[in-house]
Formats: C-alpha cells, structure tokens, sequence
C-alpha cells in the first residue's frame, strides 16, 4: 500500500511535515499550499497509509460568557451592591435596585454576601462589611477582564489559583445559565508524528515539488515556479495544429521568378482572355493554319447574346501592319501567308493558350536592351488526363537586343539549363514555331531525369517584330517546367500538381536549391 | 503534330545508306526537325514525329531520306520534273475543269508518273503521305485531297466537273471501306453485292462508311465534285473516294495517274509537287499534266504540274546577315554556299547577294531568315559556340505579383495552407452549388462576381465549360475532399479569376482575389472568420470602423451565405466594396458534401490595391 503513489495533496503535506513529533497540521497549511480541508484529508490518508501516527487529545480551556462580558462593562453586581453601601447603610430594596439584572441574579448574589457576612442585615438596612472576601470578587473581575482581553478563553491550566474555587463555583450547572460568566470548553486535538515509513517516504519526496500543469502569469510573478513541479507531458499522441504554408508547386514557381528576376528579367502580365490577334496573328501564324482550328483552341460565347464574341478593337494600332504582314505586303518584304487575311476573325476571343502572348504584347513596350518573362495560366483544347491539366503555367519571355544574335540565344539557354536544374550539358535540336527563324530546341542531362526538353526557343521573325517597329533582333523563349516540377515535387498526375484536397495535397517539396 | 512511320530498309534503300543504327536515324532526322519515336514500333519500322508544319516535303519516309541524302552528297537533287520545260513543249495530259466546280472544289492538278513498277514498300508510303498530306496539310481533306489511279487504263484528257451529288448520271462503284462487315447510314449491314452496283455520291454520302467520315470535308452535299476521265469513267468523288476500278492501284502498277484537288491553289499545287518528288525518288519519271481552267486563276488559266511555284522558292540574302543574325560575323559565302546545298538547296551567286532557291516540292521561304535557319541546320546547331547575353538589365517582379506575395506571405503567417486550383471548370461549380442562378449575370454582387461568367463556345466537357469568377468553390471543392484532415480546415488561393464584362476591349475582365476557407466543428463562425480577415487588412494599414484609413462591414444577403451572416468587406468613406465574408449556406456544403460549418472570405486584390496606393 505504501509503495502506490502520493496524490499530490499527499505529497504536499508529507512534504511539509516536521521531524518533531505531533504536530497539528493546521501548522503545515502555508508551507504545504493546501487548503484546510485538503490538508486533513491528506494528513487522514497519509495516517491511514501508516505514514503518520495520529495522537488525539482533549484539551480544556475557560471561556468567558456572553454574561461575563456584559459584567465587565455594567460590574458584576456583588461589587456594584458594595457601591451602593459605601456611603452608609441604606434599604434593603434600594440596596438591591440593580438596573439591567434579573431579580434572580440579584437575589442570588446579595444571598453570598448576606451569607459570606461581607453585609449586615439590621431592621431592614444594609451595611457594609470589611470582609476579605471581598478580594474573591474583585480577582473575578480581572479574570474576565483579562479573558476578554485575550480572546476569550485561556487554557484551564493558566486560571490563577486563587480564582479556581470561585471559577469553578460559577461555571453553568452550579448556577443558572443566565448567571454563569464562565464556562468550561474542552476540544479534541489531533497532534501527528511522522513514523518511520513515513520518514523514509519523505526523503524520497524531498527533491519533488508540488506537480502542476502548467506555467501561469502568477508564478512567474511570484516566483512560485521555483516551488513546483510541472506534470509530464502525455507523449503518446501529438497534438495537432494545421500550419501555414505556401503551396508547393507555386513554392517551385516562385522559386523560377526569383531566378528570372535573378537573370535580370522583368515580369509580364495580362489577359486570361485574348483576341485571336495576340494570341496567333501577332504570332504570325497563320489564319488558315491547322493548330487555329476550332479544336485547338477555346473561343469565348457571347455573354448575352451566344455565339462567337468579339474585341472592341486591336489596341495598339498593331491590326493593319500585322495584317500586311500575313498578305505578304508588309514592311519586312515577306511572302506572307498568301491568303486574305479576316481582320473580323482577329477580333475573336479566345482562352490564352501559349504564354507568347504575353511577349507579343509587349513588344510594343520593350525597351532595349530588355529582358522579359511571364508566368501566364494557358488553356489549350486537350482532354484532361494524367498529363492534360485543364489549365497549366507556361513560362515564357523575350530578350531584345542589338546584340542579339543566333549563338546568344544559345547562351541564354545555357544559362537556363544551368540555373533551373543545374545542369552544364546542354543539345540544341532545330525545332519550328511559326514565329521564330531559326528556332531551337533545348534538351539538357538532367541530374534526376537524363536527357530531357527544356524548352523551345528562336529569334523572332522580322514579320513578328517590324509591325511593332520593333527593327532589332528579339529572342524569344518559353520553358516546360511542369516536367521537372512533377519530378522535384514526387508526383506522376499533372493534375496533383494543383491542390486538389488537406493537406497540401502534395508531399514535401525537394529544394531545388540545393541541387 | 504529323508522324511518320515506315520500313527501315526503305528509308536505307531510298537515302543510299545500310544498316543505320537508331541513334543515327535519331541524328540524321534532326535534319528535318524530326524526332525518333522509339515506343511502339513494330521491328523493322521507323516512327518519326515533324515538327515543321511549313515543311509537309519532309512528313514521308521519302522526304526524310532525301534530306539525308542531300546532306550527305551535297548535290540539291537531279528533278527533271522540276526544270523548267522546253520552249513549245507542252504537256501531253490535260484535265479540263467545268466552271461548276469553281464555287464547290476548285482547283485540281495531276501527273502522270511511269517506269516505277510499284511495290509494297512504295504503296504503303505512297498511302502514308497520301494520309498525311490530306490529313494534317489538307485540314481532314477540306482543303487538300489526293487520289492515285491505274493510268494505263485512262483515256485522257480527264474532266472535273460538279454535278448534282443525288443524279445517277455520276454513280459509280466506289472503292470497298477497309473494315469488316461495314454498315450503312442507318446501322445496316451493307450486302457484299451492293459492292458491285454503282452508288451515287448522294448516296455515297448517307451510306457509305467512308463517305460518311468525310462527308464535312465537303462544303455542300447536294453538290459533289468528280473527276471522271474522256471514256466517260469515274476516278473519283474527290475529296471523299475512288473508284473502285481506276483507282484501286497495286504492286505491280507501272503506269500511275496522281491528282491532287482543293480549295487553295498552291496547296493543291504543292502538294502535288511533292508527290511528284517522292515518286521521282522511287524511280519514275514524271510527265506533267496541265489543267485548263475556264476562269483566270490566281496563277492563270491554263498551270502546268508539276507547278515551280517560282514566286515562292527564291530569297535573295547578303553573307553578312547570315553571320549578322548568326553571330558569326566572319561568316564567308563560300562556306554558305556549300552547307546550303548540302541542305537540297539551290544558291547562285548575284551581285553582292546570294539567291538562293529550294526546289518547289518545299514553298516554305517567305523571308530571308527562312534560308538563313537552313544554313545553320545543314551545319549543324552544335558548331555554334553558345555566347552569354552581354547587355545589363535589371530584373523586377511586376507590381500585381508583389501585392499577390505580400497577401500569400500574410495568410500563411496566420496560419492558412495555400492552394491553387484550376482556372477553367464549371457553371455546376461557380454557380448551381453555390446557390447562384446557372444563367445569367449576378452584377449586384460585384466585385466578387462580375456580370455574366466567361462561357467556352466550343465546350469540349461540361466540366470544363467556363472560367471562375470566384475562388470559393475552389476552395469548397477542397474542402469537400478534405474531410479526412485533421481540424481545423484553414485554406486559401491567390488567384485569377474572370468575368465576362461587355463594357471592356477584351469583353472580360481578369482580377486577381484571395479566398480563405475556414472549417472546423467548432469555432468556424463568422467572428473567427473575420478576425484572420481583420489580421490581413490591419496589418496593411486598415483599422476597423468608418472613414478614410479604414475598412468596415455591411450586412448583405447573398444566397451563398447563411442569411444575415454574410457581409460586404468595404473600404474608406466611400464604402467601396472589396469582397464578401460569411458562413457558408448549409444548402451550399451539402451541395459541396461537406459536413463542417464552413466560414470564408473573399476579396479582389486588384480593387483593394488600387485603394491602397
């Protein structure tokens, strides 16, 4: 029984208990911490366990009545019959006029003294006597007052000797009740005395404290924290909170900007929804081309009225030099397409599908020498399956520069292959976009993946650029990141690469950093 | 993109070469911007995939050999067919062309290829370029159709005529389909006698199986086009079928009529050229054919075929601006010269400039930088040494994603997990779940939303059939495949959304908003919901309350939201509204099958930015 654990009121007082023996525990209730009753039902337990030995005593005292009280303030009335004499004898009635008495208390009293023989009854007068009796009297009014004075009682051991007859002549069931000014009152005491288990028992606890939960504002204030102990964490189950964090293929593509940013690109924006102008004809594709039909690309209803709907305008004033551009009869001296070219078909809206959109734009904005990419969500007319999301980020630019020639653009995708994977080896395969001559190919050994594509480039045709009077070479690029993203963020379906459920959907991403 | 898959040893046979290993298949076809396709190939075949839509010359086993063969001799290739004819000589074929064709199919040439007996390599690749060109050039045959015949039993000239596709004066048996039991238009099984009786093209249309494929491919189905020859026997139906007695061609065939019809004249005519080429390098010898047209084309009345499409082969380009846009500024025309003609390709010197001329199975110069890629192919990209960009440039993040990455930082330091979902979904989603009308504009709850949603015309799943507007039901459908999670749910997107709006140049417009989501079995409601929005808006500068500086809630009832627990955030003195906050309609997560209390927010960063600055 022993050996089972204290509880921690248990702990608390067998912690606080003295060597010496019997104690009261009321004593221990500051050093402790415990409430009185906690403390006596720890002392009761630990008593119980045999780690303390009880011993129960009575302990008289003398207390001072509510009568008593009031006699020390009016007089107890022997004395005050003695004042009434003092001046010579007086009647028997006048003697015993003793206003806020009870006849019975008076009668009593100037019966002890008629029968003391303190006072003389002649022919109906009272007189005075010296009697030292009188002492008696006088030493009960010190005690009361000397009982009032101390709280009210004193142990019956301390009442002077001389008063202990008298005292104990008055105490109620001598007297009546109305006339006791002392009563006896005895109380049971428990003293305690550690025994040997349970000074063994205190050693062991002499290092530990009280046990709490946890650490609160008045611990730290009061410095209690020293006095306790804190209860073991419960280390069978964490306990959970969700935590913020960013996505993490937009991770993996906010890492891309900032290396593009790093190169000394500027960032592009603009349209979810674009006229069939910037998204091809500026492009210099052609109107008739097979990737323009109408299962290529997502065209945009009419929003009242249904059908195919169209831009107010081309902005820019691009429409008509583009236009030549394709009927051959434009500035750069092309052949063109050979075909009439619909300026009404240029107007029709279309869901972006290639990032290049963004680059033909800003062809009327560029600066040279400038650097230009964009991260633009393309929609391209596929089914969606493990390697069709329905919608997709294609990370694409454009550098212009005097400069500019084949084997640069050759070194700005070195550059790329270096700084997105990490990979020194690079193949350059010719290619074909409508809007570039020469175009390019990247392929580069990637650490995870081998010979991989990286992108696809080439300097745009002058049919591209000369409309915008843009008359200096301008690479133009664009990277298939998804591939490299899947492998960096451990997934096989593009669709994972969007959040599809909580967690995060995804594992953790693979810092590219480090690679 | 076009494939191409053929025979190994034709490939060898035809580039002068034997025993090629794949790697050096997988070099060589770089040549033709082409790429090895190692999966799936029966042994012994050769799957290459072009890339260069302008160059369908090189879509067929024979183009892709040529170029091999041009790159390794150096000899741009010996087409008699290609030269131009002998003062007074004309072709000895002609087609005639009825001016009914001219507003239905108009334009049609053919030649006449003899001395190559055919064999199974050849007719198979014959019918793989055939497919090709019709296919990926010819726009599903709408604008190209080809069709090869058995010459020694035509008597020429031939005549192409449109006639009503419901007469029987042109019902003729037409070529069997190549697949078992063929039904009709009805479902019906075809009887095998119907194969010998003649069918009109009205009929051909309804019932026959190839017919009915190509049906679109022809403008007007009361109308067909037919190439029948002087003996007054049917080729063809161009674009749908042949005969099925001159134009069943088979091994053994010496003598091959080839005609190519269309809509668009040099196509018609280019396509023809490269079949005249590709037969050439099996070995026959091409005589041309000319067709007489009764109206003036774009080239003419009377065009010969093969056609040298001179207007289209030649650039004229000075050496410097080959090394100018190569960066090799050294570069001399000799070594120009040489690697251009090791590319099947014609240089003459003039002047001070280089014309240089592909031969007219290849139409693709339209610019200067056209031939000058050519050289740079033909030497080889990898003997051009890569350079660094020189030029300074500063790099910068746009404005709009600066404000998106100060937002994402703010909701995930207060503890959301970012999302992105997808762009394009559905009225389902955006709308019905969301307790939104299906139809319709929704403007009294602008900014969120705008007036109508942007609807795809051309809807290739209904469930990809329209842009968000908002990011809620992204989030909803996140949270709806979330119920395994750990409490609380807290999520949120920063991203585009659009609507249509018919007041803009682009009739819509493209905003960028942040949605939270917030879910939890308790503690979901909307004062916590709101104390992550006032997170976000104080830190940016707003206090809560009324006037300039501030930001503040106004009671609205939107159907998404439960009544009298959903508010318009607002912003400044004006009130301008930047975004809605509330709990979630249970309605709205039954429909979304989510069965937490849902509490959320929405703003338009494009707006509240905007007030900011």
């Amino acid at each position: 029984m022993s050996d089972n654990p204290l509880s921690p009121n248990e702990a608390a007082l067998l912690r606080a208990a003295p060597a010496s023996p019997g104690f009261d525990f009321l004593a221990l209730l500051d050093a402790s911490g415990l409430s009185r009753g906690q403390a006596q039902s720890a002392a009761e337990s630990l008593t119980a366990r045999e780690f303390l030995a009880r011993d129960e005593t009575l302990a008289a005292s003398l207390a001072i009545t509510d009568t008593g009280r009031s006699q020390i303030e009016a007089g107890i009335p022997e004395l005050r019959i003695r004042a009434k004499l003092v001046e010579g004898p007086i009647a028997i009635q006048a003697a015993q006029d003793l206003p806020g008495l009870g006849r019975a208390v008076v009668g009593s009293a100037f019966g002890g003294l008629k029968k003391g023989k303190l006072i003389a009854v002649d022919k109906g007068q009272v007189s005075l006597c010296e009697h030292a009796a009188w002492a008696v009297h006088e030493g009960r009014l010190a005690l009361l007052q000397q009982l009032a004075a101390v709280g009210g009682s004193v142990a019956w051991d301390e009442i002077p000797p001389d008063a202990l007859s008298d005292v104990e002549a008055r105490l109620p069931g001598k007297r009546k009740k109305d006339d006791s000014v002392f009563e006896r009152v005895e109380v049971r005491t428990r003293r305690y005395t550690l025994t040997d288990p349970g000074r063994e028992r205190q050693s062991t606890l002499a290092e530990a404290r009280p046990q709490v939960a946890e650490l609160t504002k008045e611990m730290l204030k009061e410095g209690t924290w020293r006095d306790v102990e804190f209860r073991r964490f419960n280390l069978a189950e964490p306990p959970w909170r969700p935590i913020g964090r960013r996505n993490p293929y937009r991770q993996y593509l906010d890492l891309v900007r900032r290396r593009l940013i790093g190169l000394g690109f500027e960032e592009m924006s603009g349209s979810l929804v674009e006229p069939e102008f910037w998204n091809m004809d500026a492009l210099f594709l052609p109107q008739f081309h097979p990737a323009r039909e109408i299962h290529d690309v997502y065209y945009v209803e009419h929003g009242s009225k249904g059908g195919p709907c169209y831009a107010r305008e081309i902005d820019g004033g691009a429409l008509e030099p583009v236009a030549l551009e394709h009927e051959g009869r434009g500035v750069t001296g092309s052949r063109g397409w050979n075909y009439e070219f619909d300026r009404e078909r240029s107007k029709r809206l279309v869901l972006r599908s290639q990032g290049t959109v963004l680059s033909a734009r800003w062809l009327q904005k560029a600066t040279t020498p400038g650097k230009y990419f964009g991260m633009a969500r393309c929609f391209r007319y596929d089914e969606v399956d493990a390697t069709h999301a329905p919608d997709f980020f294609q990370v694409e630019g454009i550098v212009s520069s005097e400069q500019t020639s084949f084997r640069h653009l050759l070194g700005l995708l070195k550059v790329f292959a270096q700084e997105m994977a990490r990979s020194s080896e690079v193949k350059f395969v010719p290619a074909y976009f409508p809007f570039t001559e020469p175009s390019v190919e990247v392929h580069m050994k990637h650490p995870d993946l081998g010979w991989m594509e990286l992108g696809g480039a080439g300097i745009f045709r002058p049919e591209v650029t000369k409309p915008h009077g843009v008359d200096c070479p301008v690479i133009a690029w664009g990277l298939g990141l998804d591939r490299m993203a899947m492998v960096a963020l451990g997934i096989k379906d593009i669709r994972h690469l969007f959040t599809n459920n909580l967690p995060g959907g995804l594992g953790t991403l693979r810092d590219l950093v480090a690679r | 993109m076009p494939h191409a898959t053929f025979r190994q040893v034709d490939l060898e046979a035809l580039c002068g070469e034997s025993d090629l290993s794949l790697d050096r298949i997988e070099e060589l076809c770089l040549l033709v911007k082409g790429e090895l396709k190692r999966k799936g190939c029966v042994d012994g075949d050769v799957k290459v995939e072009l890339q260069d839509t302008n160059r369908p010359d090189t879509w067929c086993v024979e183009g892709i050999a040529r170029q091999i063969r041009q790159h390794k001799t150096g000899v741009p290739g010996d087409y008699a067919c290609f030269e131009p004819p002998a003062v007074g000589q004309a072709p000895s074929a002609r087609i005639q062309v009825a001016a009914s064709v001219k507003s239905v199919r108009p334009y049609v040439a053919g030649f006449l290829a003899r001395g190559y007996t055919v064999d199974e390599d050849g007719l198979q690749a014959f019918i793989a370029a055939q497919e090709v060109l019709c296919h990926n050039f010819g726009r599903q045959r709408k604008s190209v159709a080809i069709g090869i015949y058995d010459a020694s039993q035509m008597t020429f000239p031939i005549h192409y005529e449109a006639v009503d596709a419901a007469s029987e004066e042109r019902a003729f048996v037409p070529l069997q389909p190549n697949e078992d039991d063929p039904c009709d238009g009805s479902g019906t099984p075809i009887p095998a006698e119907r194969w010998a009786q003649p069918w009109t093209p009205a009929e051909i249309l309804r019932d026959h199986p190839t017919g009915r494929k190509y049906a679109d491919a022809i403008p007007d189905p009361s109308r067909a086009t037919i190439l029948v020859d002087d003996a007054g026997q049917v080729l063809s139906f161009p674009p749908v079928i042949n005969s099925a007695t001159l134009g069943r061609v088979q091994p053994g065939m010496s003598e091959l009529f080839v005609e190519v019809t269309g809509t668009v004249l040099d196509q018609v005519l280019l396509a023809a050229n490269i079949l005249a080429a590709n037969l050439a390098d099996r070995g026959a010898q091409i005589e041309a054919c000319e067709t007489h047209y009764p109206w003036e084309t774009e080239r003419g009345a009377v065009l010969p075929c093969p056609h040298l499409l001179e207007d289209r082969t030649t650039v004229t380009v000075t050496p410097d601006r080959f090394g100018a846009l190569l960066g090799e500024p050294e570069l001399g025309s000799a070594e120009i010269c040489d690697r251009l003609r090791h590319y099947g390709v014609k240089v003459a010197s003039e002047a001070n400039a280089l014309r240089v001329t592909t031969l007219p199975y290849r139409a693709d110069y339209l610019h200067q930088v056209d031939a000058i890629e050519d050289f740079a192919i033909s030497r080889g990209y990898d003997t051009f040494a890569p350079l660094l960009p020189e030029e300074f440039t500063v790099g910068s993040q746009s404005i709009g994603s600066q404000f998106e990455d100060l937002i994402r930082d703010r909701m995930i330091g207060v503890g959301f997990e970012e999302a992105i979902g997808n762009i394009l979904t559905s009225a389902v989603e955006v709308r019905e779940r969301m307790l939104l009308p299906a139809e319709g504009p929704v403007p009294e709850f602008r900014p969120v939303h705008g007036a109508n949603s942007v609807r795809i015309q051309n809807v290739m799943s209904v469930n990809y059939s329209l842009l968000r507007d908002w990011l809620l039901p992204t989030l909803l459908e996140i949270e709806g495949h979330s119920s395994g999670a750990r409490n609380p749910h807290r999520v949120f997107e920063v991203g585009e959304v659009c609507s249509w709006d018919e007041t803009q140049v682009l009739a819509s417009q493209t905003r960028q908003h942040l949605g939270a989501l917030l879910a939890d079995d308790k503690q979901a409601g909307f004062s916590e919901c709101q104390a992550y929005l006032h997170a976000l808006l104080h830190t940016l500068g707003l206090s809560f309350g009324e006037g300039e500086g501030t930001y503040g809630l106004d009671l609205v009832e939107h159907p998404s939201f439960l009544p009298s627990r959903a508010a318009w955030v607002v912003i400044g003195a004006a009130r301008t509204r930047i975004g809605l906050i509330g709990e979630v309609h249970p309605g709205v997560l039954e429909a979304w099958r989510i069965y937490s209390p849902v509490s959320a927010f929405e703003i338009c960063l494009d707006t509240l930015r905007a007030l900011l600055d």
